[in-house]
């Protein structure tokens, strides 16, 4: 199949009339994208492969039952979902996000990262955990913009409509996170 | 001068939403005004500092999700 020709549309309609490859496809095109910004939000592997799994599942089922009625791209309609079902985890949890400690046995890491050696591992964790913990100071409505824009790509117009606010004030929030991480980087003499 | 350019045009650049025109004028600006560039750079450690975490699903998660697709017994229907 030609994979970078096909737009989303085009393989949303292929799936619709039962081309399950197209789905695939979809999937695997984005997949790194929303993977990434639910990891951010929820910041747990086990529960980030979770939302991932049921994000896509709801997919299915609004396209099956042919609910899938979206003008916009299939992109921001995928993260939207994800997003809501990180905010419903919370709900129900009603607590903070939970933080994975580096010691814990995590057999999706050890998976993902099998044909990495033990340093390159180490080195990747601690890249993460400080990214992760910088995202982590900034108030939910910045964080939230830094995820969609810089993790999962989205253009600050997608946020803007995704968020329900204009354009200026998704960027004014960008503004106010990246101020506000580079305090952080200077007060705690972070070396990225 | 550097008044041309907001903060929130400086973000747009970094994040390559600015018109080819808006980025060259913003780029030689950078190169000619240093209190402008400082400004720029000073977003741009923090954009740039951001850029490690890339992380992807589970193989299995994806088998479970077409798996999920296979079994659905209801009948497509388009809806464009």
């Amino acid at each position: 199949m030609r994979n970078q020709t096909i737009s989303d549309k085009e393989l949303l309609s292929q799936y619709q009339s039962g081309n399950e490859a197209a789905l695939e496809l979809l999937i695997n095109r984005h997949k790194d994208r929303i993977y990434t910004a639910i990891y951010m939000f929820v910041k747990d592997d086990y529960l980030t492969e979770d939302i991932f799994q049921d994000t896509f599942i709801k997919v299915i089922d609004t396209l099956r039952k042919g609910k899938y009625k979206e003008e916009g791209k299939f992109l921001p309609w995928v993260l939207r979902i994800a997003h809501n079902l990180c905010i419903d985890h919370f709900r129900r949890n009603k607590r903070n996000p939970k933080v994975t400690t580096s010691d814990g046995f995590d057999i999706f890491k050890v998976l993902k990262f099998a044909e990495d050696n033990a340093e390159d591992t180490m080195i990747k964790d601690q890249a993460h955990n400080k990214v992760r913990m910088l995202v982590d100071t900034l108030p939910e409505e910045q964080k939230e913009v830094v995820i969609l824009r810089h993790y999962a790509n989205l253009s600050f117009k997608e946020i803007a409509k995704l968020t329900d606010v204009s354009i200026n004030t998704a960027l004014g929030r960008m503004r106010y996170a990246l101020i506000n991480m580079r305090k952080t980087i200077e007060a705690k003499q972070i070396v990225l | 001068m550097t008044r041309d350019f907001t903060d929130l045009d400086l973000i747009r650049f970094l994040y390559h939403e600015t018109t080819q025109e808006e980025s060259k004028r913003i780029k030689d600006l950078a190169a000619s005004d240093p209190e402008f560039g400082h400004r720029l750079n000073s977003f741009r450690i923090v954009v740039e500092a951001l850029e490690p975490v890339s992380k992807g699903p589970n193989p299995s998660s994806i088998e479970i999700i077409m798996r999920h697709s296979r079994k659905m017994e209801e009948p497509l229907q388009a809806s464009w």
